[in-house]
Order: C-alpha cells, then sequence, then structure tokens
C-alpha cells in the first residue's frame, strides 16, 4: 500500500492520521482479478446508477463464492460519478493508474459522462463495458478499441419500432423528440431510416426536457396525417406528453421509446398512460415471454437474485450493469491473460451470450451487442406492463 | 518597506517551487490530473477570490466563464481546426469582453446587482451550450477537442498538461499578487470598506470593479479552455450553476479576501473527495461534515485560521516594532518631504483676487417631500475657514455631500475654482482639489494607518490597472513616493507611532484625526471637514483646532462643520448658520453669536454662558 500512503503522506497528511487506517483494511489478494466500476449513484443519473452499482455488488458477491474467474476472486472497486464528467475523469485515472484494475464495467450512467472517459481509456488501453445509450460510445469501432456496451442502441429500437408500424399498416407518424441527446440521436435515426421502411414522417416536433405544456406541439401534430406519435424522452415531459395528448382527445397511436419503460412515469401519467406503446428490450414482461424463449429464464432468475438480497426489484438498467460484469467475466475466463491485447479480442469473441437485454454478439466491427430482435413491443396496461408483439 | 497588508512573494516562490516537485514524487498519473484539476480550480478560486474579497462582489456565474472557455476553444478547435492556444486566446478574450459589457452597468450600482446578473447569465451559457448544439454536441458534449501544440510538441502525457496548467495558474497567481500589493490592491480593498470614502480619494470605483470583474473572468475562461484541450471531451453538466456555488463555497472555505484564500480553498476541495473515495458509501457524508465543520468554526477561512495562527507565534509584530524608528531607519521622513505635503495649488499667496473657491448658488435639495436645503447660498475663499453650524437636521451634511458630488442638487450651483461642478462624480471632484472626511467614520478598518492615508495618494500615481499586475518601475516609484508622502502627511497631523497599526484599532481622536491626514493627503486647495471634534474629550478636540490651524499654514482652505462653538468660533473666519436647510444668518463668529436669530434658534442659553 505504498502508493496509498504515499497519497496520505503528500495530500491531506493531517486527514490521513486520524481517517487511515480504515485504508490498511482494504486489503487485496495478490492473485486477485480487479474490475473498476463508475456510476453516478448522487445526483440527477442516481434512478439509474443506483440499481447497477447494487447489481455490481451482487455480482461479484455470488460470481467469489463461486470461486471466483477461473480461481482467481473478482475485487470490485467502484467510484461514484456524482453525475459529473469532470469527477468520473478524475475517477477513471484513480482506477486505471492507482487501483491499476484490469477492466472497467460503468462508465458513469449517462452518455456524456462515458464519453468524457473514453479518451482515457482509450489511452491507457484498459477495456471498458459501457452502459450508456450513445452510439458514439462505441463507433467508429477503429476509435473505440477498447469500449464495448451492454445496452441496446437507438438505431435497432427504432429499426424495430418501424417495423411493427409497417405491421400494423400505420404509414404516417409523428416525431415528437426532446432537444437532449438522447432525443436528437433518435430524430436522426428516424430521418435516416423511414424512407427505406416506407413510412412517412408527418411531422417532426422538439420541446425541452423541462416543458410542462407541450399543447402547441401537440395542436400541430393534430392537423396532420399521423396515424401514431412517437415521443423519445427519458425527462419527465414525456408524463406531460401523455396527459396533454388525451386532454386534446388525440385518438392516435400513442408510443415512448426505451428510455421511458419506467413504471414510475407511467403512474404519474396516470390513466393518460393506459394503452401507451412502448418499444422496450424483453426485460419488463419477462414473465409473459413464452418458455422457449432464450433469455426468460435468465431475467427471471436475476430479478429474483436481486430481490433475495436487497429486498426491493430491480429494473431494465440495473440489468445493463448486471449483463456488462456477466460478459466481462465470461471473456476475462476466456481470455489467457488479463492484458488488453488478449482481453479485448476475447471480448469480441462473445457469442450467443444470453443476457437480461438479450443475445449479446460482438465483433472486431461491432462492439454493440444487441439486435433488432431483441427489441419488443410494450404496452401499459391495467398498471402493468404487458407484451404487445414479439 | 514592508506594508502591513503586504503579501510576500516569497511564499508564493516557495509554494510553486513545491507544486513543481509534484510531477516527480507523485507515484502515478491519478496523482499528476488530481494536482492538475487543482491548478485550474486555483486559478478560478483565486480569479473569484480578487471579485469577492477585494472589490466586494460576488458572481455566482463563473462556471459560465469556465465553460464559454472550454467551448469557445474546443468548438473552434474540433469543428474548425483552430489550433488550441489560438483558442484559448480568442476564448479569453471574447470572456473578458463579456464581462466588460456585464459589468458596465451593474458595478455602477451598489449592492449585489452583479450576483444578479451573472446569475443569469452563468445560466444562459448553459443553457447556450446545450441548445446550440451544431457546434457544441449539445447535452451530449464535445469530443475530439484537440490536444495543445506548442511549437512542434503536441502535449500528451498528464506530466505535460500539469505543468503547462501550473505555468498558466503560477502566473496568475503571480499577477494576482502584484495587483494585491500594488495601489490597486489597496484602493479595492478600500472601496470594500467603504466605498464613499474610495471616491472622496479620487478613486474611480466602478472602473476599478470593472477590471477586476473582466479579469477574474479571463482567468475562469484560461481554465476552461485548458480544461477542454486537456481532456478533450466536454459537456454542459461540468459548467453549471452548481459549479458556481462550489466555486464561491472554495473562496469561502479558503478565506475571503486573503491572497491564499483561492489556493487554501481550491485544492482541499478537489483533493478532499478524492481522498474520500476510498470511503464508498461514506464519502458523501464526511465531505459534507468537513465542509460544516470548516464554516463553523473557521468563519475567516483556513486562511484566517493560519493568519491567526501565525499572529500567536509572531505576537502583534508591526506594533512591537517602535514605527518611528522604523520611519527614520528607512529615512522615508525628510524634512523637504514634510514641507512638501501641501498641494502647491493651495498656496495662501493666490489671493481672492481670484475670486471665491467655493461658490454655492442658491442650492436647493428635496427627498422626495422633505425640504433638506432650500435656496442656499455661500461662497468660501481662497485661506479662509468658514464654519457651518445649525442645529441637527439642518441641512449642513447635505450640503457637503451635493458639494462633492454624492448628492445632485435639485436646484442651483456648485462652482468650485470657477468651473461649475454639479453632475461630476465624487472621484472628479476630488481630482480637482476638493476633499473632504465624514461626519460618520469611514476609514479604510482592514488597512493600517499608513495604507488608509496611501490611499489618498492614489490620485498623483499614473501607473494602471495593467501595469500594476506586472514588476515595471513605475508603479515600485510611485509607491515609495506614496509611502514616503503619506508618513510625512501622518506626522504632520500628529499621528507619529501609530503608521503601522491597523487603522481600526486606533483610539477614535487619533482615527478622526487619520480621516484628515488622508484627505490631506490627496493635495487638496479646499477641504470639507464634518464633525471633526464630536465624541472627542477636551485634549484631542485641542489636538483638533491645532491640526486645523496648520491645514491653514499650510494654504488650505477649510468648510468646517462643527457642534463644539468654542471651536468653531474660535478657528473660523466666517461662520454660516442654517436652520431647517435655510440660511439664516453669515458672518464673522462675533456678529454671528450676538445675532438674534441665532441665538433663538441655536446658540441658546450656551453662548450666554460663554
Amino acid at each position: 500500500m505504498v502508493t496509498r500512503r504515499q497519497f496520505n503522506a503528500g495530500v491531506v497528511g493531517a486527514l490521513a492520521a486520524t481517517l487511515g487506517p480504515r485504508l490498511q483494511a482494504k486489503a487485496a489478494t495478490r492473485e486477485a482479478i480487479k474490475i473498476g466500476s463508475i456510476f453516478s449513484y448522487t445526483g440527477p443519473a442516481a434512478f439509474l446508477g443506483d440499481r447497477m452499482k447494487r447489481s455490481v455488488e451482487l455480482f461479484v458477491e455470488e460470481a467469489n463464492k463461486a470461486g471466483g474467474i477461473k480461481g482467481a476472486p473478482i475485487q470490485s472497486i467502484i467510484y461514484d460519478a456524482a453525475s459529473e464528467s469532470s469527477k468520473a475523469v478524475l475517477a477513471v485515472k484513480r482506477l486505471i493508474e492507482q487501483d491499476k484494475v484490469d477492466v472497467i464495467v460503468g462508465d458513469g450512467n449517462r452518455s456524456d459522462i462515458g464519453l468524457a472517459i473514453v479518451p482515457t481509456v482509450q489511452r491507457a488501453k484498459v477495456p471498458l463495458m459501457s452502459v450508456s445509450g450513445a452510439t458514439a460510445l462505441v463507433e467508429p469501432v477503429a476509435e473505440r478499441r477498447y469500449v464495448f456496451k451492454s445496452t441496446v442502441n437507438d438505431v435497432e429500437v427504432v429499426a424495430r419500432l418501424l417495423d411493427f408500424f409497417r405491421k400494423k399498416g400505420v404509414k404516417d407518424v409523428a416525431m415528437l423528440n426532446d432537444t437532449g441527446a438522447f432525443g436528437v440521436s433518435a430524430r436522426d435515426v428516424l430521418k435516416a431510416q423511414a424512407p427505406a421502411a416506407g413510412i412517412n414522417v408527418a411531422a417532426w416536433e422538439e420541446f425541452a426536457g423541462g416543458d410542462t405544456d407541450l399543447t402547441a406541439q401537440l395542436t400541430r401534430i393534430r392537423g396532420t396525417s399521423a396515424q401514431a406519435v412517437i415521443c423519445w424522452t427519458v425527462t419527465p415531459a414525456g408524463v406531460v406528453f401523455l396527459k396533454n395528448a388525451r386532454q386534446l382527445g388525440m385518438k392516435q397511436m400513442l408510443v415512448h421509446g426505451f428510455g421511458y419503460v419506467a413504471p414510475r412515469y407511467m403512474e404519474l401519467a396516470g390513466d393518460a398512460a393506459e394503452g401507451l406503446l412502448l418499444a422496450s428490450l424483453k426485460f419488463p414482461v419477462a414473465e409473459e415471454l413464452p418458455e422457449s424463449d432464450p433469455i426468460k429464464k435468465t431475467i427471471l432468475d436475476y430479478k429474483a437474485r436481486y430481490r433475495a438480497k436487497f429486498g426491493e426489484d430491480t429494473d431494465v438498467y440495473g440489468g445493463q450493469a448486471w449483463d456488462g460484469m456477466g460478459m466481462m467475466a465470461a471473456a476475462l475466463a476466456r481470455a489467457a491473460g488479463t492484458e488488453a491485447d488478449k482481453l479485448v479480442p476475447s471480448l469480441e469473441e462473445t457469442r450467443n451470450y444470453r443476457g437480461v437485454g438479450g443475445i449479446f454478439n460482438f465483433s472486431a466491427q461491432r462492439h454493440s451487442g444487441l439486435a433488432k430482435s431483441d427489441v419488443v413491443m410494450i404496452e401499459w396496461h391495467q398498471k402493468r406492463f404487458r407484451l404487445v408483439d414479439l | 518597506m514592508a506594508l502591513p497588508s503586504r503579501v510576500s512573494p516569497r511564499w508564493l516562490l516557495l509554494f510553486l517551487a513545491g507544486v513543481a516537485l509534484v510531477p516527480w514524487i507523485a507515484p502515478n498519473a491519478y496523482i499528476i490530473q488530481v494536482g492538475a484539476f487543482a491548478g485550474l480550480y486555483v486559478m478560478l478560486a483565486t480569479g473569484l477570490n480578487l471579485l469577492m474579497g477585494y472589490a466586494g462582489q460576488v458572481s455566482l456565474g463563473h462556471a459560465g466563464f469556465y465553460g464559454l472557455g472550454a467551448y469557445i476553444s474546443g468548438v473552434l478547435g474540433a469543428r474548425f481546426g483552430v489550433p488550441a492556444l489560438v483558442g484559448t486566446a480568442v476564448a479569453a478574450a471574447a470572456t473578458g469582453l463579456l464581462a466588460y459589457v456585464i459589468g458596465i452597468p451593474t458595478l455602477k450600482l451598489r449592492s449585489h446587482y452583479l450576483a444578479m446578473a451573472t446569475l443569469g447569465v452563468g445560466i444562459l451559457c448553459h443553457i447556450a451550450f446545450i441548445q446550440l448544439h451544431w457546434w457544441t454536441g449539445g447535452s451530449s458534449g464535445l469530443a475530439s477537442i484537440p490536444p495543445v501544440r506548442i511549437g512542434p510538441w503536441e502535449l500528451a502525457s498528464d506530466r505535460q498538461y500539469f505543468t503547462l496548467i501550473w505555468v498558466v495558474t503560477g502566473l496568475a497567481l503571480w499577477i494576482a499578487l502584484n495587483l494585491v500589493n500594488s495601489r490597486v490592491g489597496r484602493v479595492l480593498r478600500a472601496l470594500g470598506d467603504s466605498p464613499v470614502a474610495a471616491e472622496a480619494m479620487g478613486v474611480d470605483t466602478a472602473a476599478y470593479k470593472l477590471r477586476v470583474f473582466v479579469l477574474s473572468a479571463v482567468y475562469a475562461s484560461l481554465a476552461g479552455s485548458l480544461y477542454a484541450h486537456y481532456i478533450t471531451v466536454i459537456s454542459p453538466e461540468i459548467f453549471s450553476f452548481l459549479f458556481s456555488v462550489l466555486l464561491v463555497l472554495m473562496v469561502a472555505i479558503g478565506g475571503i479576501g486573503q491572497f491564499w484564500g483561492g489556493v487554501l480553498g481550491a485544492v482541499p476541495l478537489t483533493i478532499l473527495p478524492e481522498y474520500l473515495r476510498a470511503y464508498g458509501d461514506f464519502e458523501v457524508p464526511i465531505y459534507g461534515l468537513v465542509l460544516i465543520l470548516v464554516m463553523m468554526f473557521l468563519p475567516h477561512g483556513v486562511g484566517g485560521l493560519i493568519e491567526r495562527l501565525a499572529g500567536r507565534l509572531a505576537p502583534r509584530r508591526a506594533a512591537v516594532q517602535s514605527p518611528k524608528s522604523k520611519v527614520q531607519n528607512l529615512g522615508l521622513v525628510s524634512a523637504s518631504a514634510q514641507s512638501s505635503v501641501f498641494s502647491p495649488r493651495a498656496s495662501p499667496a493666490r489671493g481672492a483676487g481670484d475670486g471665491p473657491l467655493l461658490e454655492v448658488v442658491g442650492l436647493s435639495k428635496r427627498f422626495g417631500g422633505v425640504a433638506a436645503v432650500t435656496d442656499c447660498s455661500f461662497a468660501v475663499a481662497a485661506g479662509e475657514i468658514v464654519g457651518i453650524i445649525g442645529p441637527n437636521g439642518a441641512g449642513k451634511t447635505t450640503i457637503f455631500n451635493i458639494v462633492t458630488g454624492v448628492y445632485g442638487a435639485t436646484r442651483g450651483e456648485v462652482r468650485f475654482r470657477g468651473r461649475a461642478i454639479q453632475g461630476l462624480p465624487p472621484y472628479r471632484i476630488a481630482a480637482l482639489g476638493l476633499s473632504r472626511t465624514f461626519q460618520n467614520l469611514q476609514i479604510f478598518r482592514s488597512l493600517s494607518a499608513v495604507e488608509n492615508v496611501m490611499v489618498g495618494c492614489h490620485m498623483a500615481a499614473r501607473s494602471g490597472f495593467l501595469e500594476s499586475a506586472l514588476p515595471l518601475p513605475r508603479p515600485r516609484r510611485e509607491e515609495r513616493w506614496a509611502l514616503e508622502r503619506a508618513l510625512a502627511c501622518l506626522a504632520l497631523m500628529g499621528l507619529e507611532g501609530v503608521e503601522w497599526a491597523p487603522a481600526a484599532s486606533l483610539p477614535f481622536g487619533q482615527q478622526k484625526i487619520l480621516e484628515i491626514a488622508r484627505a490631506v493627503a490627496t493635495g487638496p486647495v479646499l477641504l470639507l471637514l464634518d464633525e471633526p471634534a464630536a465624541g472627542l474629550n477636551a485634549t484631542e478636540k485641542a489636538e483638533t483646532a491645532r491640526v486645523i490651524g496648520r491645514l491653514r499654514a499650510g494654504g488650505i482652505s477649510v468648510l468646517l462643520i462643527e457642534h463644539d462653538m468654542s471651536l468653531v468660533m474660535g478657528v473660523s473666519d466666517r461662520v454660516v448658520v442654517l436652520n431647517y436647510g435655510e440660511k439664516i444668518a453669515e458672518g464673522s463668529p462675533a456678529e454671528v453669536r450676538e445675532d438674534e436669530r441665532v441665538v433663538r434658534v441655536y446658540l441658546g442659553e450656551e453662548v450666554a454662558l460663554v
């Protein structure tokens, strides 16, 4: 623990004198595999990061009980990014330089925070499993050799949604996205995919995440030929969308993206959420999946174990961290060593990994593992999500 | 000739030498990166401390300026291929200009308009970073910002960025140190203590506050640009309002208005959260607890604690030395200096033939429905001492405030040396050779006695804000001259022996005389004394009378408000009597004493006894 002692002495000597002994207690096993994690479990992004962190803790506990990775215990080091990218930048540096972790799972659970730490892991050549949405985290692969992600891209979700529209005979839709990264990215994806899918986007509308009234946008949409309205956001304004649309008596199909699969938001919208369609991973409707579904058991198993440990329900976001740990552990087990040049090919060999988010397949060309087939259409009906289209 | 409030550059050198060792003893790049971040925050906090501690203004939008630095040079680099150092300079210039534009209207006003304006600007900047997404990348942030390139070298390692950041931060500290130690620093402290007195000493307070504000915005912008090119990815949430609050907190923890406050706040607040990471879930509570304890037990911040401890080790260092011998040893107060205290403008030889020095014609002042002064006229001739007497509320001080430019007149005219001076700001009127003291003491409490008087010498010096920030010969020469003159003024007023004591620690009588000495240092032709003897004992009053005599001997004309009849009747050539804002009598002391109306409304029985 030389480095830690130097840190104490050199930087905050006085504090170290009183608090130092605690540090020594956390002794590391020599051959342990060190997995670092950065989540935001304080600050605005905490509603995602909290369950992610616990999922990692659960995973490590269970994996170590089962003998670790090829006999080596996992040592988990988790830091809080506090929803701030400058904090995450320091945290990732600390994981790499001071804790000397082998890999990192968790990138602060927000796209902008993830993007801020990517240059550091790329330079240090430490594999990172991102749990955030932005496609730019893993593309272009040539510049993101060490970064993988355990979530779905909006490219796949939008494609799945367009398939669903075609199947239902919906030809004209309206897009209503927030002006944040999540919404703007989906708008661009839709713009690129809609013509080839034969879907006409009759209206492009936007709103800010903090907006409390969307009647102006919805009134304009009502005047078009749109048969369905897609709302793309993770902000509370998505509730306003539902309430306003019902108040205006809109009969169109209302659709939310995969960022709104949160029972809390549905409860906030109350009756207005009834019948809402969402493009989602299978996670929220696992119980309804046919027995033949390859990941049904995986999801139910994870949910049950989480509940047993923490006494509360997990969610799809906790599942992303769970999958990230699972795939990373599998790659570590396959690889001949923990060096990045052995681990990256090993991660890229991930084939048909049954995660709680879907079936993951990585390759040298693709560091984002899920496909269109992992996305399903669900509906909020009688105060719970139910499967509409598999 | 170390002035009491002077910050020694030796400590800065020592500190920077210590910082320079960090990259070589740090066990890994993480520690170096923490050090680099500390450098950025030191720059931010030091700039903010200049504004908060010295100019007495709060900025709640420093995160916005920090963000402007980051985004302007980041966007220029990432989208238009502008080199990092060029982008940094452009960002600093643009941010400085913005601060200038915000500062002009808000800093003219007293109170906390700047805090409100910057709060709004900071939030606007944050919104702009998100909304201008075709440039800034919106809320997902701006990536692929080019690294810094100096000549053929592209900086890559943490050690290189640490060095670059601390070189810039060191320069910023050094400039701040020069400023704090210069007449600018002194004036900034003075205007923090008493803006009205600073103006009366000829200081354009708004201009100084504006310059400090611009400087601190430029510091923030530089820190932002360095952050952007170091980390190469920025996103809007870094520059949110909460970060502005954190910066204010850093300054408060470090010590507002102490040169080292920025360093003592920023360094611990950068390192502490990193150190506490090892405590996992306890990080946030421990961090909060430390902050609460510091704020509770160290109201003047860490800097205040260090000052107190240092004071205990070397008790009353300044006071123990015999200041008189110090002055003599330095050979500062020469006979010629004493004799040249008075302005050549103020010569009794310049006779009455030139017309009256000060003419007040038909002056009226109303505050809403209250007529404080009504149609009042009088004059002061060169070399004359004129007393103004009257019951409380007669409008005496109001006349002083109009003459010195603090208030505008409702009607009437004020001419000084033949020139109409209404509408001029106080500092311009002071420059014409008209100085004053205050009824309720307005000494600069955070400065020593001699530094109080040196503020009075402000107008005679020519070196500007930027000049003072650098160790150039002229500011140094002028400082030596100002010190010499200030010591001479103090000696002339009989304040030998207390030159180096904190002004606030002087007995009341000496504080009153200190105000006169400070006013004399401005080189006035006419001096307005507002109740110089109020609250003084008999000995002190006698001393005050002697001082006024010395002023007359030096050729300074005096307009005197005083309730002490023996004093005012003893020294005045003529006396003007006011009642309810109107002049009811004017004449020699003997004439006034016998005026029936005066006796009735004001002098009463008292005079009969005299």
